[in-house]
């Protein structure tokens, strides 16, 4: 009896979904219907996107897996104090790393008023649909933390009128430095552990470790890869330890930081948290004690301000700047944080009271309050962050 | 023999969905009587003796056990009024030990503090097992490591430890060797001579008339006749009660002439497997019925599957000379055309979970199959064939195989093969279980293969069939071959038993 | 008696066969008497689980929960360990896991649907709870609880496990009856044993041991991470697979001996695989080819003899 009530109530659940699926979006055709200042969007060969007028509020929509874990939190904290210095609208919308509430999501942020949505897809095949939806509402599709690598996905996307481009992390990059901050620190002899093959950021990241391990002579002992769970690291941790004695070196590429933590356990557990130094990715929420404990002596992270940038970029786009109508793409480096010492420097200049950029500084990345601004030069301040360049430019906002 | 009944049954009905299995049985068990039960296959026996004991529930009707109203919930319900029953199959619990298996559901006899006392629990067990004499039987032992007979016999003692009012053997002698026969009789009549009663449920006639003192008649799920037994009462008469009419025609051959003229067919040449069989040497022409006799440990049954390919660990050569082909494995063998029906018809005959038409088409899949497709319509076709050549009872050709009785099983079995056309069928105890109407038909089944110029080995140990069937019967006795008759010259059970033992 | 010794024997000669393979390729790097501590306490954890699914098996039911009952439950013995420490960390984990074991196996009473596919449905709710509860934060053990997981607590604690699952098989009447209703429940239930209250005893049991894993688990690698769309599948896996080596020898093996000694040999083919640097995809590969080749011998080992059934 209970089952054929649940599979009543359940074929009405799907018919009903199946419904109002299949129902046409509300399209509102947003106004890009503006008056006078037509002439700002230039008549090209290809359709474009309407700039805002003057006067209109810019609205910019943000989509990213949740705003519970820590990095959402920095990440939400530095686009609201971007989208009051600028008198901007902003709403979040979180995907849950569903396939689905992505494309939903952004679809969902279009129909509210946005102009622009930002997003971090988890499938490059997000893109295109996400783009499909943009056309609709006449908007623009910006990435953070997150590239293109599929070469059909990228040539469509670049050729798209309503793609504004993206901002990640250089991973070659950010392996090789981490690869030499490992050198620096005398170790010869390194084990690595690392994430799925066929995860782009993993695989990348590791090409430029390879290539500074190979620069500065280190020798790789062992690498194991699919390491996804905190046990699987702390199995293979153990397994390092009891048959490589000479391993002088942890490195753990990437993986979500489940599997660092699984590796610290095992280093803790077996004492040679000082002979072992760890290096990884993605600051861990207890960073300055694991610092300071000397389980964990080096990380890059911190990269929260990839999405401001992605966020300032689709302002701009929106407000109107020339050099933001095509696609931009930027690579942006991590914050390297390589001793207790800078673990609290980071701290205190990144998630202390003053963020990395302030009112002013945001403003003045912005054509609105800085019609000068140049794409030249707006790449060079995403490029140059650093925990030295916060430190140097607030320096005297301190007392 | 007391005149006090002990059991009573009073208008006893059991429908399974459609089909009325019983209808309307009143009879009753007098204490300190053994009781004969009998019947052709479907005529309800079983279905009556699982109510009584629990394992069925009752449609309609009523029990009484020594005048109070008997309505068993289970079969331990019945254990705890007194009640019990072996049946034919194997009902013990491989993964458990012999002392768990003894004391299956009564464990509280053992448990302290929610521990069960291993220790004491073997100790009983190991005292029950020795008053039946079961002293190569240890009660610490996993109940898998024990032979088929073995188990049954630690199911005699879990059926009778606590002194039962009311035993039911329910053709549990068929699958028992001569030695675990006796056993089970010595059981039977201990029950009697402690007061309590045993109702026999049997194909074998004469086991019936010579160990019961009365007997209940059943055809068609009704009561026929109960009357008690007399020195008058012969096998014939029974089975007229059972069938109804006279039995007409022929049961065993009439004829007195060994058939073994024909061609050498088959050949066993110096075969021997280790611990069971020696120096087997031994042909069977075309058209013969051989016959092999002996006890069950003689290493008969496992002749026969050496004839059939399925031993791995024998020398020797099994060779068919007028194919030129040497047997030594089942594929081989099928594909020469030799057919093989197991003692052990549940478990290695059948797919017992699977339909007639599953079981009648298995062994003839290449011949039924059309560039690479078997079409649905010719296996039907098929199997209706050879289930009507068999007169197989069923209700249609899907039906589980395991909805049916032991004959109908049986003729399932010898339909697979005669849809393969087989040359040479080697029969293991093909009438074992076997109500009287449907051994006939196999045996009238036996003789018209062998005019088509068919072989046929019978493996049996009922004595009587094998007089009655074979031209030729070749007696084994611990693996080896002890002597050999021929049917013209007449074939007697002195003269076999004195080979067998 | 011959056979028992006969099997005993053949389990620890492929745990020899296996250990010899790697120690012959890397003699330096793999086999230590250091390495194989590691590894033994690296083998308790899914021999725990695979202990409690052993009850589950037996009956013929599966649990494909397993994954993720061990991740909601560390996560919330994580949790507890927070205000309540080792008293939250260890009754978290074993209360939830055994609240799991009833969930399962009431929901599969009550809707009647074949184990497999209702503990599938039940893994993906488990994922979903976990996921819920964590919101998006790390949990991450403190430290002092970690020495759960750690010599000689970890051993004792596996050890104690050991004992109760071991007891419950051959000292009660639910070790009995459980068995009982694997090789012939009809027969169990004609004599009145109650067969739905024993498939819901052994999911409860199931659920048990793997809160315990759970407790190991979280002390062990000190932080879970709730997954979602069935990734906790890979966590169930090797204490199946364990329990499949335990089946196959139970006839002359006690099966809690057989499992460690199976979960052991796994443990050795992942390790010994990293340290001859090859592919991690190949130790799924090697694992599942040894299941089928331990599996495959127990079964030719009793074919071709003349079995003697009458």
């Amino acid at each position: 009896m209970l089952k054929k009530v649940l599979l009543v109530v359940m074929c009405v659940a799907l018919l009903g979904t199946m419904v109002v699926g299949c129902s046409a979006p509300a399209s509102e055709d947003s106004a890009s219907v503006t008056s006078s200042d037509a002439s700002a969007a230039v008549e090209t060969a290809k359709e474009s996107v309407e700039p805002k007028a003057d006067g209109e509020r810019i609205k910019i929509g943000v989509n990213f897996f949740n705003y519970t874990m820590p990095l959402a939190q920095d990440l939400k904290r530095m686009i609201d104090s971007a989208a009051e210095a600028l008198d901007c609208d902003v709403e979040y919308a979180a995907n849950d790393f569903e396939d689905e509430k992505v494309v939903t999501g952004i679809e969902n942020l279009f129909a509210s008023g946005c102009d622009a949505v930002i997003v971090c897809n988890t499938a490059e095949g997000q893109i295109p649909k996400a783009l499909k939806v943009a056309e609709q509402y006449d908007g623009k599709v910006f990435q953070f933390f997150r590239t293109l690598n599929e070469e059909e996905v990228k040539d469509a996307a670049f050729s798209s009128p309503y793609y504004g481009g993206q901002v990640h992390e250089d991973e070659m990059q950010v392996g090789y430095n981490m690869g030499k901050i490992v050198n620096d620190k005398g170790c010869k002899n390194v084990g690595i552990i690392n994430y799925n093959h066929g995860d782009l950021t993993a695989e990348t990241r590791y090409e430029g470790y390879m290539k500074a391990f190979e620069e500065f002579g280190i020798n790789v002992v062992a690498e194991t890869w699919e390491v996804a769970t905190g046990e699987q690291g702390t199995q293979v941790t153990e397994n390092y330890l009891a048959s490589y004695p000479e391993m002088d070196a942890l490195v753990v590429v990437g993986g979500g930081g489940e599997n660092l933590i699984g590796a610290m356990s095992a280093l803790q557990k077996a004492d040679k948290t000082d002979d072992i130094v760890l290096v990884s990715t993605d600051f861990t929420d207890t960073l300055i004690e694991d610092m300071e404990s000397g389980t964990l002596d080096a990380m890059s992270g911190g990269h929260w301000c990839d999405p401001f940038f992605s966020f300032m970029l689709a302002y701009n786009s929106v407000a109107g700047a020339e050099w933001a109508q095509e696609p931009v793409e930027i690579a942006m480096d991590m914050i390297y944080v390589t001793s207790a010492e800078e673990a609290k420097q980071y701290d205190e200049w990144f998630r202390g009271d003053i963020l990395p950029y302030t009112a002013e500084e945001i403003q003045q990345l912005s054509i609105t309050h800085n019609p000068s601004l140049t794409k030249d030069e707006f790449i060079e301040t995403a490029q140059s962050l650093s925990l030295q360049d916060v430190m140097e430019r607030h320096a005297d906002l301190k007392e | 023999m007391s005149k006090e009944v002990l059991i009573r049954t009073q208008d006893l009905s059991k429908t399974f969905g459609t089909t009325k299995a019983v209808k309307q049985v009143s009879f009753e068990v007098y204490k300190g009587e053994i009781h004969g039960l009998i019947g052709e296959n479907g005529s309800g026996k079983s279905t009556i003796t699982n109510m009584i004991t629990g394992i069925h529930t009752v449609t309609s009707g009523e029990m009484f056990l020594e005048g109070q109203k008997y309505e068993p919930k289970n079969q331990l319900d019945a254990n705890r009024h007194g009640v019990s029953i072996i049946v034919q199959e194997m009902n013990t619990i491989e993964d458990l030990t012999v002392a768990e298996n003894i004391f299956f559901g009564n464990e509280e006899l053992f448990i302290r503090n929610g521990v069960i006392d291993s220790k004491a629990m073997n100790k009983k067990a190991r005292e029950y097992l020795d008053v039946f004499g079961f002293d190569k039987i240890n009660p610490a032992d996993d109940v898998v490591h024990y032979t088929f007979e073995e188990r049954k016999m630690i199911e005699l003692v879990k059926a009778t430890y606590f002194n039962p009012k009311l035993l039911v053997v329910d053709e549990t002698t068929t699958a028992l060797s001569h030695d675990g026969r006796e056993k089970l009789y010595e059981l039977i009549r201990h029950v009697k001579n402690r007061g309590g009663s045993v109702i026999v449920i049997s194909h074998d006639l004469q086991e019936v008339l010579e160990l019961c003192d009365s007997i209940t008649v059943l055809r068609d799920g009704e009561h026929i006749k109960s009357f008690p037994v007399t020195d008058e009462i012969t096998e014939d008469d029974l089975k007229k009660h059972m069938v109804g009419r006279e039995l007409s025609g022929k049961y065993y051959r009439e004829d007195t002439h060994s058939n073994i003229e024909g061609e050498v067919v088959m050949s066993l040449k110096d075969v021997n497997v280790e611990g069971i069989l020696s120096n087997i040497n031994l042909e069977l022409h075309k058209g013969e019925i051989l016959g092999i006799g002996g006890l069950t440990e003689s290493g008969m049954h496992e002749l026969g599957k050496v004839m059939f390919g399925a031993l791995e660990n024998q020398t020797g050569t099994v060779s068919l000379p007028q194919k030129n082909v040497e047997i030594g494995s089942i594929k081989t063998a099928i594909a020469s055309g030799v057919a093989y029906a197991s003692k052990n018809r549940d478990q290695e005959g059948l797919m017992i979970n699977a339909s007639i038409l599953d079981n009648v088409c298995l062994s003839s899949m290449d011949k039924l199959q059309r560039k690479g497709f078997i079409s649905p319509k010719r296996e039907r076709r098929f199997t209706n064939e050879y289930a009507t050549k068999m007169n197989v009872k069923m209700e249609n050709i899907n039906q589980f195989v395991s909805a049916l009785s032991g004959g109908n099983k049986q003729k399932v079995v010898l339909a697979k093969w005669l849809g393969r056309d087989s040359d040479i069928l080697v029969l293991d105890s093909p009438t074992r279980g076997i109500d009287v109407m449907v051994k006939a038909s196999i045996y009238e089944l036996m003789q018209e293969l062998t005019k088509q110029g068919k072989s046929i080995v019978m493996i049996s140990e009922e004595i009587l069939e094998l007089i009655g069937m074979c031209d030729r019967l070749v007696v084994l006795k611990d693996g080896e071959i002890t002597g050999e008759l021929l049917r013209e010259e007449g074939l007697s059970e002195e003269k076999i038993i004195h080979y067998m033992i | 008696m011959k056979n028992k010794v006969k099997s005993l024997v053949l389990l620890l000669g492929l745990l020899v066969a296996t250990y010899l393979v790697f120690f012959i390729l890397q003699p330096t790097r793999f086999g230590s008497a250091e390495s194989l501590f590691i590894l033994l306490q690296q083998c308790l954890l899914p021999s725990i689980a695979a202990c409690g699914f052993y009850f589950v098996l037996t009956m013929g039911l599966f649990d494909f929960s397993i994954g993720a009952n061990i991740i909601l439950s560390a996560l919330v013995a994580c949790m507890l360990s927070v205000q309540f420490g080792f008293v939250g960390l260890v009754i978290g984990a074993i209360l939830v896991g055994t609240l799991v074991g009833v969930a399962n196996g009431f929901l599969y009473l009550k809707f009647k649907i074949p184990s497999i596919i209702a503990t599938v449905g039940l893994m993906i709710i488990y994922e979903c709870v976990a996921s819920y509860l964590a919101g998006g934060n790390s949990y991450v053990l403190a430290e002092e609880y970690r020495i759960l997981g750690q010599a000689p607590w970890n051993i004792i604690i596996a050890v104690i496990a050991f004992a109760i699952a071991m007891f419950i098989i051959k000292f009660t009447r639910t070790g009995i009856y459980i068995k009982a209703i694997g090789k012939n429940e009809p027969m169990a239930q004609n004599m009145g044993v109650n067969v739905s209250k024993y498939k819901v005893i052994g999911f409860i049991l199931c659920g048990f041991f793997t809160g315990i894993t759970a407790l190991l688990t979280i002390c062990y690698s000190s932080t879970v991470i709730p997954v979602q769309g069935m990734s906790s599948m890979s966590r169930n896996f090797t204490p199946i697979m364990g329990c499949f080596i335990g089946l196959a020898f139970k006839k002359y093996v006690n099966p809690v001996i057989s499992i460690i000694i199976g979960e052991f040999i796994i443990a050795m083919i992942i390790s010994g695989i990293m340290t001859n640097g090859l592919d991690s995809t190949l130790q799924n590969t090697i694992i599942g080819v040894i299941l089928l080749v331990i599996v495959a011998a127990m079964g030719l080992k009793n074919k071709g003899k003349a079995e003697v059934v009458k």
